[in-house]
């Protein structure tokens, strides 16, 4: 079961402004150029808004000194698990509490700023930006944060990673490793990342953020309507171009098995808008009658965060009795490792 | 599969391991590796990657590549542009392959690939950063390094190297990363469907890590490092790779293939401590042991072996040797530690892959891997600290790897 959900994006800080960004009428902020030294046409970046003041969770130690990608990451953590009413007990130590934090560029701010010190000079490098430069920083921070001493593991990939994820979390939770597991998707914006992602795409602007599920085992005792996920499709690994199609096809393929026809089908997909990155997902699913929600064209690439705001909104659709979705499909479709993809349903 | 398998937790398999490679400043493949953890010979040089002037320390476990690949099935173009970790990763992976006799592996099969690394091509973002930031700007090459830099590349360069498709794990635990790899794969097996799975650990020396470890004063400016010596002063980074084959029990004896050991035991927990520190009384390592040990179903005594994370700086070995005095309690006295992080130095998100790979070896070898280079013992170690070489006949052995942010891993090896 999906118990609960969060998000941090460009649309702001929660579910609730992601949700709106995709909807009729929706603003986001526009992109802003990367500015750096040397570069004469920057690359496009949408950034996560600053927040309304300091928020408290700012103030926890290991946040302090933490960047952007950690405090993304905990903040949507913390709603996904507020909103599922397990917070307390996973601090009490009564719930063990599992986190899976996926990230493609992971701390690539501090990364690159500890790195130019050491150019400049690695006798006054900075010991303090250099624990933030590894990967399970952030990870590391939510354990903490959380309150959590089970399992803990960052795991990279592309962008299709995130749904990856969630199948390891659901072998945690069914060999009753954990009693509830989170899975985060993390990435914060920086020159870097937005320069080396217009090599391969040079029309959609990198965005920044994080997005979060967490996972119970069962439904039963939550309040309706409950979010299932349903079906985890195979993960097909591809390298040459031509197999990321075979390979989104298969994923389709195991999605769709036994999916009854019908109105309240909605597909999250990753296109961004870039006809080449989307050629092979518009194909595959070409056919798609049901409604379509694309948040890479609605706020940039976020990688795995945007992969996450795919399944957040998945969810968010599902628990909105206003809203008439039974079931919802992620297809994750990374970039150039993965595809992956998902199936949620309401359950009554 | 798509979800989700149906023998969960009542059915659980037996997983042995069939093959292993390795690459190290000690050597190339599991001959050299032998001689030199039998003998507890230390392989630290001069670092000639990168420039380390500025830096307080000039010395590391930077092994010598070898010039050419194992056989592979990369096209050449992509073998020429290949990064230093991902031809560890193939020297690797040939070896363990081979030695478990996969070539048998049917077209099309499926073999989940678990790697863990912690800083996977980081070469390729420094060269790629350094280029970027020039006088002028260079922008020939740059999408190739963006393209390689990207740490599942490398996976996918070994799936292409090996020649098979699977789905692809990559765990960024920091040093724990490679222990965690191989405990991803042994609980896929576990539970299914898949059969045979390829796992392990890697890294290569970068200047970025380097100078990390360096500006944290966590290096050690006396080399060689000496774990658990009472006046030791910090670690030594090393580098390279190992891959261990790992294989349904019943899948290995159908084939008659080589069996080196039985997993029998993963245990993981989280260090909320700190970030860079440990609990100093060793609470995550106690309870990442504790859990391999009971799902191994072997008490503290019956541990012939333990290859600790040992890494040579003051709190990481005082929190361990806290760990293994509680886990083992009073009959810490008979329990054999040794760390082997004092021969090749830590190899980071590889440590705890090659260090099972040593585990594997001193079990087949019958011998007890020695740290050489200790003095003076910490009092903190009441365990059986191995100083010289040993033969001993080792039934089970563990293996402990304690990562930065506080990721936890421990291995249980049994002889079948």
């Amino acid at each position: 079961m999906i118990a609960g959900w969060g998000a941090v994006s460009p649309a702001g800080w929660g579910a609730a402004p992601l949700l709106h960004a995709v909807g009729p009428g929706g603003v986001v902020p526009p992109p802003e150029p990367c500015l750096r030294e040397g570069q004469s046409r920057p690359a496009l970046l949408r950034r996560v808004p600053a927040p309304d003041g300091v928020p408290d969770l700012w103030r926890e130690p290991r946040l302090r000194r933490a960047s952007a990608i950690g405090r993304f990451a905990a903040h949507a953590a913390l709603e996904a698990l507020d909103q599922s009413g397990r917070a307390e007990s996973v601090r009490r130590g009564d719930w063990r509490l599992g986190i899976l934090f996926t990230t493609v560029n992971g701390c690539v701010d501090f990364s690159r700023r500890f790195f130019a010190e050491v150019l400049r000079d690695p006798a006054h490098a900075s010991p303090i930006l250099f624990p933030e430069t590894v990967f399970n920083a952030p990870s590391s921070h939510l354990g903490a944060i959380l309150g959590s001493t089970s399992a803990n593991h960052t795991l990279l990939g592309d962008s299709s990673q995130f749904v990856a994820a969630l199948e390891t979390a659901a072998r945690l939770l069914l060999r009753r490793e954990v009693d509830g597991c989170l899975v985060c998707g993390a990435e914060e914006g920086d020159w870097l990342t937005a320069e080396g992602a217009r090599w391969f795409d040079d029309s959609t602007p990198c965005a920044e953020g994080a997005g979060a599920l967490y996972l119970e085992r069962s439904a039963a005792g939550a309040s309706p309507p409950r979010v299932v996920l349903d079906r985890l499709a195979d993960v097909q690994t591809f390298s040459a171009r031509g197999a990321r199609e075979d390979a989104l096809a298969a994923v389709r393929e195991d999605l769709e098995v036994m999916l009854p026809e019908g109105p309240g089908r909605l597909l999250c997909d990753g296109r961004t808008g870039h006809a080449s990155r989307d050629a092979a997902e518009s194909t595959v699913w070409a056919d798609w009658q049901g409604a379509r929600i694309s948040v890479r064209q609605v706020l940039g690439n976020g990688f795995a965060a945007a992969t996450a705001w795919q399944s957040v909104i998945a969810a968010s659709f599902l628990a909105d009795p206003e809203r008439s979705v039974s079931e919802a499909l992620v297809s994750a479709s990374g970039e150039n490792g993965a595809a992956a993809g998902a199936r949620l349903i309401r359950f009554p | 599969m798509a979800f989700l398998p149906a023998l969960f937790v009542s059915d659980r398999r037996r997983v042995v391991v069939t093959g292993v490679g390795v690459i190290t400043s000690a050597g190339q493949g599991w001959r050299a590796n032998a001689d030199a953890f039998q003998s507890g010979r230390t392989a630290f040089r001069r670092i000639t990657l990168f420039d380390t002037t500025g830096q307080r320390v000039h010395e590391a476990g930077e092994l010598t590549l070898p010039s050419r690949l194992p056989r592979h099935a990369l096209r050449e173009k992509i073998a020429s542009r290949l990064d230093r970790a991902s031809r560890f990763l193939i020297h690797a992976g040939r070896e363990a392959w081979d030695a478990a006799g996969w070539d048998d592996v049917p077209g099309g099969e499926s073999i989940p690939l678990c790697l863990g690394t912690s800083a996977g091509a980081m070469s390729e973002g420094e060269a790629y950063y350094r280029l970027a930031t020039a006088t002028p700007p260079v922008r020939r090459g740059q999408a190739r390094r963006v393209h390689l830099y990207q740490t599942h590349r490398q996976a996918a360069h070994l799936l292409e190297a090996l020649d098979f498709n699977g789905p692809v794990s990559l765990v960024a635990n920091a040093c724990a990363s490679g222990a965690n790899a191989i405990g991803q794969g042994f609980r896929l097996l576990q539970e299914g469907p898949w059969e045979r799975a390829l796992c392990g650990g890697y890294d290569a020396l970068s200047l970025l890590v380097f100078a990390g470890f360096d500006s944290l004063q966590a290096l050690t400016t006396t080399l060689p490092p000496r774990p658990f010596d009472a006046g030791r002063d910090g670690l030594a980074l090393g580098e390279g790779a190992a891959l261990l084959t790992l294989e349904t029990l019943r899948s290995a004896r159908r084939r008659g293939a080589p069996i080196l050991a039985e997993i029998t035991g993963y245990g993981v927990s989280t260090d909320r401590h700190h970030l860079t520190q440990p609990h100093p009384e060793g609470d995550a390592a106690l309870a990442s042991m504790n859990a391999a040990c009971r799902e191994a179903g072997v008490s503290p005594l019956a541990i012939d072996y333990v290859n600790s994370h040992g890494t040579g700086t003051p709190l990481n070995d005082i929190a361990e040797g806290r760990a293994i005095q509680r886990w083992a309690g009073s009959g810490v006295g008979g329990i054999a530690v040794s760390s082997t992080k004092a021969s090749i130095g830590h190899l980071l998100g590889g440590a705890g892959a090659v260090e099972a790979a040593i585990c594997l070896i001193a079990m087949k070898e019958q011998f007890l891997p020695p740290t050489t280079t200790v003095e003076t013992p910490d009092p903190v170690c009441m365990f059986d600290f191995v100083r010289s070489p040993r033969e001993k006949t080792l039934r089970h052995v563990l293996t402990n790897s304690f990562g930065f942010g506080g990721a936890n891993a421990t291995l249980v090896f049994s002889a079948l």
